[in-house]
């Protein structure tokens, strides 16, 4: 049975729970405490989990990353073996860039050979940096992924992320 | 005019047609495969000088492609004329290759009053949230005249082309063809023949494609062909070609 590992990861709020739990064929295991960093009543401590069977027995294993700081020694666990990472960014944050360069660091493997796409949500009510500016500020830190908004409630959003990692592989692979 | 679509379509035409004193009908070979669109073809023959707002491109990278597809009801939209049926099937299924055809935007109502006349009812009726009212004027005699649009059709032959930045897959309703022809074009300079070989799309859909990434200014001429990013595998991730084969089946790309 072929299977594979995708990661979610980005920094709290940003969506990942939400994310995993709308792509997993079942309710995705989750470890979450009271959050200490925001208003948001809860976040991930270790990881989410979830999974989709494909009709082959293929299993893709979905991944979430925990986003505080003080959970990123789970960051280079999860990133082991990892097809690729999906970045997911909030809008609502003082620099969205300066999360995902962060990210992108923390996965080098996966960001090395542009098995990486970056999901910027739209939380706020103003609009939020542009995609396309992001996008120029990552470049210029020689990190060449795509860039798009998201809202990671819609299933077809999340799954146009899963479609752009698979063809940045088919491309970059 | 033929008496094909609703009756706020039929309207719709008269007072434009009025407006910019112009001839409308309905394209003799139009196919009715969407009745909730309102206006689906007019052959427009200006007898004015129409005055070009400004490009879409230059009112703001996403600005008419999210107003468009952000409506509710496609029949909130109002496309007065399109420069081709191929461009405005485009349109209407909602794709990132909607934005190929040469579209001009007028951004403002009082510049859209300006152009279709004073008689705000009929817009009221046609695009309730009236601040967002824009009108997409796209005809081929416009096009002909513009010079940047004859640049982006230039952009067809063997010129090697990259993107400078990921298209709004999201925005625009990218499908899986759209993804790959992206991602392709995202990570090494190519010819319109090349990515069409590299990604199986056939030369109208990748022209299409090209098309509507240089509206929304992301495409440039390529000074060399070096590729963007490395191809190096990553070690460990057990991405076989027979997984490949099994994830783009599951995504539909």
């Amino acid at each position: 049975m072929d299977h594979c590992k995708i990661v979610f990861t980005g920094p709290m709020g940003a969506g990942k729970t939400t994310a995993i739990r709308i792509l997993s064929d079942a309710p995705p295991i989750s470890t979450e405490t009271r959050s200490t960093e925001s208003d948001k009543p809860s976040t991930t401590a270790a990881f989410d989990y979830g999974e989709c069977r494909l009709p082959d027995d293929t299993l893709v294993r979905l991944f979430g990353t925990p986003g505080q700081l003080r959970f990123d020694f789970m960051w280079d666990v999860l990133s082991q073996g990892a097809l690729g990472i999906v970045i997911l960014l909030d809008d609502r944050r003082p620099d969205p860039a300066a999360d995902a360069l962060d990210f992108l660091t923390e996965f080098p493997v996966q960001a090395a050979i542009g098995a990486a796409v970056v999901g910027i949500g739209r939380f706020g009510a103003e609009p939020g940096p542009d995609a396309i500016a992001l996008a120029h500020r990552i470049q210029g830190q020689g990190y060449r992924v795509p860039v798009v908004e998201v809202d990671v409630r819609r299933k077809d959003d999340v799954q146009m992320l899963l479609q752009i990692l698979v063809a940045q592989l088919e491309v970059c692979g | 005019m033929q008496q094909h679509g609703s009756r706020i379509g039929e309207r719709t035409a008269h007072t434009l047609g009025a407006a910019l004193g112009t001839r409308m009908g309905h394209h003799e070979h139009h196919e009715r495969s969407s009745t909730r669109f309102l206006l689906r073809f007019l052959a427009v023959e200006p007898r004015q000088q129409v005055q070009i707002a400004s490009l879409l491109k230059l009112a703001g990278p996403f600005a008419g492609s999210r107003w468009a597809v952000s409506e509710r009801d496609p029949a909130d939209a109002l496309v007065i004329g399109l420069g081709s049926q191929e461009g405005l099937m485009a349109w209407q299924a909602n794709r990132l290759d909607a934005m190929a055809v040469p579209a001009l935007l007028l951004g403002t109502p009082e510049q859209a009053r300006d152009h279709v006349g004073h008689e705000p009812a009929s817009l009221l009726l046609l695009s309730p949230p009236f601040r967002h009212l824009s009108l997409y004027y796209c005809l081929d005699v416009l096009a002909q005249q513009c010079a940047e649009l004859k640049a982006v059709r230039a952009n067809a032959g063997e010129r090697c082309l990259r993107l400078v930045g990921y298209p709004p897959a999201s925005v625009l309703k990218a499908d899986g063809q759209h993804v790959r022809l992206a991602s392709f074009l995202f990570a090494q300079p190519l010819s319109a023949r090349e990515l069409g070989e590299l990604t199986g799309c056939d030369p109208a859909t990748v022209q299409r494609f090209l098309h509507a990434c240089d509206r929304l200014g992301l495409i440039q001429v390529a000074a060399e062909r070096r590729s963007a990013v490395p191809r190096r595998r990553a070690e460990g991730t057990g991405l076989t070609p027979r997984l490949m084969q099994t994830l783009r089946h599951w995504l539909g790309i």
